[in-house]
């Protein structure tokens, strides 16, 4: 199941390493797919996941006991997947090279919604975090506020921007947060 | 439709392509820093026992000074005075065997010990027959004098080889015994894993390879390797292309590591046809995250009259990470190796390291015969030092930085 709130959790104090386990098998497919449309690429979304998580454990006596440690992981990788970002993109130049873009691209883990994401990565990179775990992750602001370490009124405004944004660029109607 | 609309399609389509997707074991940090406190451990209790061996270390580097021809310059420079001999005698020997210990018959016939924190010594066991031979073929400036030629075992200290760069020493004793010593300078291990097929997993160390696998039951007729890598469909270029062989050993260098991936390694013989193929599993999880270089920049540099050797030498870069060996096609003909590893470390400066590999380059398709003796052909940079040695066949056989 996909998170709904990462602040109204009621997580329990854990330092073992089975924790973790459970911690990581529980949340690893969202953090994927969070770090899958901030890179734009599966291969280093996993290396970014795996990094996070690895950070996570080395950490995990101080991460475990954390109310959420969820909302510190999903920092981890929003943070990372700028510079990750920057280096598959000189991959996906290296590759171009090769000539082999195309089948890459045929190849996206994320299919048909793959140009709306390309659209969000283009977007400031704070404004395509908001969109990502405001949408992909079903967050609240407060709960977004809280991962990117910002204000939950910063959250409204980089949501209305990049709404703005997208509508423009991906021919669509701008609506507000409920869909109206 | 609406944008909000798109927005959760877009994000439940991500998610629904995930729902199957298989969750890894957990992450867990590679070893080394177990291996850096044992290390740290043995030589904090060398030095107590620095004194009693001092004098036996004496005695030996008398004995071997009797003989220097023997040993490559920088060992006879270690042995000489600049190595601690607390360390040399007491670090224990590196053997990925954790069965009991093998009896004189069984035992590895080569062992390898740290000399100081950027050097090994190879070292031959006692008991072996006198006639064997060992064949030393690195890429590094430390054992380049040492390189390609075949030394008795009968002396102790066979070479001694850098550890920030790759070695395959044979035993030539109608067996093949490998030892290898890790690109990324991590670890070094000695005997195959299981039979005829070594895989190391090192730490994530930036730029360098992480995973290795070393095939030493290679035919030995085998020119060339080609390596398939299943799971990395997305890396089109990496898939196919072939590994030089090194002293009837084949040496692949992984970057990047993908979760529990199965990589073929096909043997080519000079004509091209397959002459023996293996498998084995890459598990990603036993090391930590590996990271592709970007490879990018360096290339923008070239002349355009090379941009037919981009591809290959493009996607050969990415699989060995600027660390290991990186294998040329000039057009239709064989594969050449260069080794990139000491340049790295010479040639940190980017712009120099371009104007190196341009040249290279250029000077193999102008004039891919620059001199031979009938066997080989050797390509020589003088002025940044270069030499390159091919043979006849196209297999590659040295490269010095």
């Amino acid at each position: 199941m996909w998170t709904t709130s990462l602040v109204d959790r009621d997580f329990p104090v854990v330092r073992g390493a089975a924790s973790f386990d459970s911690f990581f098998n529980r949340e690893y497919r969202s953090v994927l797919a969070l770090a899958i449309v901030l890179t734009g690429n599966r291969e280093t979304a996993e290396e970014l996941t795996q990094d996070a998580f690895l950070s996570t454990y080395i950490q995990w006596c101080r991460v475990g006991s954390l109310r959420n440690p969820e909302a510190w992981v999903r920092r981890v990788v929003a943070n990372r997947s700028v510079s990750a970002f920057r280096r598959a993109k000189a991959e996906a130049r290296a590759l171009y090279r090769l000539s082999t873009l195309q089948s890459r691209s045929a190849a996206s883990p994320i299919g048909e919604s793959v140009d709306v994401w390309n659209e969000v990565r283009r977007l400031p990179r704070r404004q395509a975090q908001v969109i990502a775990l405001t949408y992909l992750e079903g967050l609240p602001r407060r709960d977004v506020a809280a991962i990117l370490g910002c204000g939950e009124e910063t959250v409204k405004t980089h949501l209305q921007r990049a709404r703005s944004t997208l509508a423009r660029r991906l021919g669509t109607t701008p609506e507000n947060e409920n869909g109206s | 439709m609406g944008l909000e609309k798109t927005l959760r399609q877009s994000a439940d389509h991500v998610k629904e392509s995930l729902a199957e997707h298989p969750i890894p074991a957990p992450p867990r940090p590679a070893g080394r820093k177990r291996s850096t406190i044992a290390i740290g451990a043995v030589t904090t209790l060398s030095a107590a026992l620095a004194a009693a061996l001092l004098a036996m270390w004496g005695m030996r580097v008398s004995d071997l000074a009797s003989s220097p021809a023997m040993y490559a310059p920088s060992t006879a420079a270690a042995l000489s005075g600049t190595a601690s001999p607390s360390v040399e005698t007491v670090l224990p020997v590196v053997s990925a065997s954790t069965g009991p210990e093998p009896s004189v018959e069984t035992r590895p016939p080569l062992s390898l010990r740290p000399e100081d924190r950027d050097d090994v010594v190879v070292y031959s066991n006692q008991g072996l027959p006198p006639d064997l031979e060992a064949i030393v073929r690195a890429a590094a400036l430390e054992s380049a004098s040492s390189a390609n030629v075949g030394l008795p075992l009968g002396v102790e200290v066979v070479a001694t080889i850098g550890t920030r760069t790759f070695a395959i020493i044979t035993v030539v004793d109608g067996s093949l015994y490998p030892l290898v010593v890790s690109s990324s300078g991590a670890e070094i291990w000695s005997t195959p894993d299981n039979g005829d097929i070594a895989v190391h997993y090192g730490e994530r160390n930036l730029g360098f390879p992480t995973v290795e696998i070393v095939w030493m039951g290679l035919p030995p007729d085998a020119s060339y390797v080609g390596v398939d890598f299943h799971g990395l469909d997305e890396i089109v270029g990496m898939s196919n292309k072939p590994v030089p062989v090194m002293a009837a050993s084949a040496f692949v260098a992984i970057p990047k590591p993908y979760w529990h991936q199965y990589v073929t390694l096909t043997a080519h013989g000079a004509n091209g046809t397959p002459i023996a193929e293996t498998e084995v599993l890459v598990d990603g999880s036993k090391c930590s995250a590996g990271r592709l270089p970007v490879v990018d920049e360096p290339f923008d540099q070239l002349d355009a009259a090379v941009e037919s050797t981009r591809g290959a030498m493009l996607a050969q870069t990415y699989r060995c990470g600027f660390a290991a060996v990186a294998s040329i096609a000039i057009g239709d003909g064989p594969f050449f190796g260069v080794s990139t590893d000491t340049l790295v470390d010479e040639l940190r400066e980017r712009d120099r390291r371009d104007a190196l590999m341009s040249r290279i380059y250029a000077a193999l398709l102008a004039d891919p015969k620059t001199s031979t003796n009938g066997e080989t052909t050797t390509y020589t940079f003088s002025d940044e030092g270069v030499h390159i040695t091919i043979d006849d066949a196209g297999r590659w056989i040295h490269a010095i930085g």
